[in-house]
């Protein structure tokens, strides 16, 4: 990673919008940390809409014909067999199972694959890639914009994109003389675009959005929102494993997020590792406690805590955990604070109006 | 297909005719596949010297282990040795030393340089004996915890430099460079942290019942390997010669055959691999079975090694005139060795390497009628040099001809043959945490049933067989109980 900080492609407009001057840093981008109010900017998802710049996250491209044999190694789910323009979410581990990232996988042909997530991990994949005799790059430049909230489809459509898409597909478009990108891949849409075609984008999107009350919100919204419906992020909710060790699937409640019946990287020490565990959402009475504090049931440890914040919707401070064994919904005590298991998503956004085209239902 | 087996071994090297003569004895059924016709490994098969056929490396054996000598029988077998403890002789340009398991002979020769020197090399004999013995928990056996002592003392080590350790202890360059020498293995620099666990390590081998001595088997090399097979064909074990393991079937994570270069399967519920951890992961399993970050640090492959140039010689060389029976070691000095490994390790041939000179046929005269066979080792040499090995194999003779020279002038005119045994390619890298590491790390693979039983598996590579015991200890109980 470079130690210079970049702009993306949206850095113009999120500038003009800053009004408070707060920005932040992530994988070396400064992005705007919010626009104001945090809390409004969060609570707007759920009233409107809000657009966020995604742009930060590092991209992993995989290429050569032998890069479905890769990729199906590579992660804990045969993301060989998606379609092209399908996407699934999916674990890469280290050979002892510890997780190294949990990202977005999307198959963009044949012999493509694109792997989005917080972390990056670029060497990781390029040294792998080497036994497959298949290539992994960084894809560099291009802008994504988020588009999240109750309005996002009337605002696609207001401004000329057709928002039929099934969940973790995408499709790519010609937009008034613009090649860009549609896809739903997390909380809501995300609009890809070529790097000097951010301030369009941009701009389009606002013009269209007015009269729906959409507006920009900060990296801190975006993470409230995803904690809220449960969306793990390595880097913030837990420490990445490295070459060796590290967190595995069971200790993330993550195995969800694995098939084991095909072979991928770390499975052999995935299946020694034990029972799957399960991730929930937690809301504490009061403060939230720190990250890995045990969660206790009648004295008994039957978890450990993940990240946490305040959740404006809730009023309250929410955060995810992972329970060994049982059932959500169920009185538990975090360090010295007493809290609640919920099964996820905490507080989901409402679904957008929906689209008149009936869509099928989403791939496996 | 052809008919499964318990046990299928990759190469027929003492390490992995050991086991399957272990593995064979306790019932198992068991078959050793070997690429070549000879099977033995690397030393059984003879290299021609000027029309004469010759046993080829190693002449001397210095780690074999004790045990696999007793329980396969071998010295009931023909396991003889003409010389159980060769002295060392150092040769540099103006003096002689010999260091000599009588520790008199030893201080006089000393003396001539040093008082100092003399007295301490008793004690540091010792002292380097006496940890080396206590290490032989971690390094004999598999299992046994090694006392906290023990644990200190390899914490010590494992941090120590062999050049460091010789440094506090000689204030003579001529007693440090010759006690170097055995410290110039595995690729390893003798400056680097943790070298000085190589001459623990060659301190704690037993040859002929003596600590730390060198022997040289009657007959050489292919007397080991036909014992071995001898063992092993008794137990019942079925060797097939002339066939080529392509790769290894792995389903499930778990080894399920043995596939040949024919496409033939060999199913197996074990395979016990003589190739080092590189080729065995990198080359033979699927690409994914290994794991990604374990092939990763595999790549880095092993970029020092030694040569063995064997000569036939008309005449005696003036340096084993006076006492033929003894190893020649010719290092000039210890920090010379240091930069050498440097150049060694970038690709080169370095200006000044060190050298090893031992004549076989002084105590047994029957591996090459009427002639004498010079078995010298040279230390450090790249791997694979910048260009290949072929346009630099007689710039090495020239040069290695020219030191002998110096200590015998009539050498040139009484070469009556020549050949090298060159690096071998694609060995492991050794570390000191590899050599400092337990058994089962050092005999396991990822994989579900495979494990390695030649020199990869050894603290120190060098023909030991006890690696092919001590698989054959764990795939006894992987077949038994399955995976721990
Ligand atoms: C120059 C030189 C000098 C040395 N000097 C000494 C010394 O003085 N003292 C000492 O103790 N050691 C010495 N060694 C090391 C010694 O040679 C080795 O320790 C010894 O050969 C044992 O090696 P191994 O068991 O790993 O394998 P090897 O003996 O090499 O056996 C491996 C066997 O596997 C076979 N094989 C390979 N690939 C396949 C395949 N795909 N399918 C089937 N079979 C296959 C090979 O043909 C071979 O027979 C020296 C080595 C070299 C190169």
């Amino acid at each position: 990673m470079s130690t210079d900080l970049r702009a993306t492609p949206f850095h113009a407009r999120s500038a003009a919008a800053n009004a408070c001057n707060a920005w932040e840093t992530r994988n070396g981008f400064t992005l705007a940390s919010h626009y104001g109010d945090v809390a409004r900017e969060a609570l707007a998802a759920r009233f409107a809409a809000v657009m966020v710049d995604l742009s930060w996250q590092p991209r992993v491209i995989l290429g050569e014909p032998t890069a479905p044999q890769f990729a199906s190694r590579l992660f804990t789910r045969d993301v060989s067999q998606l379609a092209p323009e399908e996407a699934a979410k999916a674990l890469w581990l280290n050979d002892d199972a510890g997780v190294r990232g949990v990202g977005t996988v999307v198959r963009l042909d044949r012999e493509t694959f694109v792997v989005i997530s917080a972390t990056g991990d670029l060497p990781w994949f390029r040294d792998a890639a080497v036994q497959f005799k298949a290539a992994a790059s960084e894809a560099t430049g291009q802008g994504m914009l988020a588009l999240v909230g109750h309005m996002s489809d009337r605002i696609l459509r207001a401004a000329g994109l057709d928002p039929s898409l099934r969940p973790m597909t995408l499709r790519r478009t010609f937009w008034r003389g613009l090649d860009v990108t549609l896809s739903r891949l997390g909380l809501g849409y995300e609009l890809w675009c070529e790097p000097d075609d951010g301030s369009i984008v941009w701009d389009r999107l606002v013009a269209a959005g007015r009269s729906f009350a959409l507006r920009p919100a900060g990296q801190l919204a975006m993470d409230i929102l995803e904690l809220e419906n449960g969306v793990v992020r390595p880097g913030r909710d837990f420490a990445p494993a490295g070459e060796a060790g590290g967190p595995t699937v069971q200790d993330l409640g993550l195995s969800d997020l694995v098939d084991a019946r095909q072979p991928f990287n770390g499975r052999a020490a995935f299946r020694r590792a034990g029972s799957p565990s399960r991730l929930v959402g937690l809301v504490f009475d009061t403060d939230a406690p720190m990250p890995e504090t045990p969660l206790v049931r009648n004295g008994d440890k039957v978890g450990r805590s993940l990240g946490a914040l305040h959740s404006p919707a809730m009023r309250q401070p929410i955060g995810l955990g992972v329970l060994d064994g049982g059932a959500p919904d169920s009185e538990l005590i975090a360090g010295s604070v007493p809290c609640r298991a919920i099964a996820l998503p905490i507080l989901p956004i409402p679904a957008p109006i929906p689209p008149t085209t009936e869509v099928p239902p989403p791939p496996v | 297909m052809s008919v499964a087996v318990d046990v299928a071994v990759i190469g027929a090297g003492p390490g992995s005719l050991t086991a399957a003569a272990y593995l064979a004895s306790a019932g198992a059924k068991v078959v050793v596949l070997e690429a070549t016709d000879v099977a033995g490994g690397a030393g059984a098969a003879p290299v021609d010297v000027g029309g004469l056929s010759v046993p080829g490396t190693p002449a001397t054996l210095h780690a074999l282990d004790p045990r696999v000598v007793m329980d396969l029988k071998l010295t009931r077998r023909g396991l003889r040795f003409s010389v159980r403890d060769l002295p060392l002789v150092a040769l540099r340009a103006d003096d002689r030393l010999m260091i000599d398991r009588d520790r008199h002979a030893t201080a006089n020769s000393l003396a001539q340089l040093s008082h100092r020197d003399a007295t301490r090399f008793d004690e540091f004999r010792r002292d380097l004996f006496a940890a080396a013995r206590a290490l032989r928990a971690l390094w004999w056996e598999a299992g046994v915890p090694p006392d906290a002592s023990t644990r200190s003392n390899l914490r010590r080590l494992g941090m120590l430099s062999a050049e460091a350790m010789l440094e506090a202890a000689f204030e003579t360059e001529a007693v440090k460079a010759a006690c170097g020498f055995d410290a110039l293995q595995a690729g390893i620099s003798p400056s680097s942290a943790g070298s000085s666990l190589l001459l623990a390590w060659r301190a704690a081998q037993e040859m002929c019942g003596l600590q730390g001595a060198v022997a040289i088997p009657r007959g050489g090399g292919p007397t080991l390997a036909s014992t071995l097979l001898q063992a092993a064909s008794e137990a019942g074990v079925e060797l097939r010669v002339g066939t080529k393991v392509a790769s290894i079937h792995v389903d499930d994570d778990r080894v399920r055959a043995a596939v040949l270069a024919t496409g033939e399967f060999v199913p197996a519920r074990v395979i016990l691999s003589n190739l080092s951890r590189r080729a065995t992961l990198m080359n033979l399993l699927p690409p994914e079975a290994a794991g990604f970050a374990m092939v990763t640090r595999l790549r880095d492959e092993r970029t020092v090694g030694e040569a063995t140039i064997l000569m036939t010689l008309n005449a005696v060389p003036d340096f084993a005139m006076a006492c033929p029976l003894a190893r020649f070691v010719m290092v000039e000095r210890l920090d010379a060795v240091v930069a050498a490994h440097t150049e060694a390790r970038l690709g080169r041939i370095p200006t000044e390497f060190a050298l090893e000179a031992v004549i076989p046929t002084a105590s047994d005269p029957g591996l090459a009628a009427d002639t004498t066979l010079l078995c010298v080792t040279v230390r450090p040499l790249p791997v694979a040099p910048a260009g290949g090995w072929p346009s630099h194999v007689a710039e090495l003779f020239e040069r290695v001809v020219q030191r002998l020279s110096h200590h015998a002038p009539r050498l040139r005119s009484s070469i009556t043959g020549l050949n090298v045994v060159l690096p071998r390619a694609d060995q492991d890298r050794v570390t000191a945490a590899h050599i400092a590491s337990d058994w089962p790390a050092r005999l396991a693979t990822p994989v579900e049933g495979l494990f390695l039983c030649g020199d990869a598996a050894e603290p120190v590579p060098a023909v030991s067989c006890r690696a092919g015991r001590l698989a054959a200890a764990l795939a006894s109980a992987y077949l038994k109980w399955g995976a721990p």
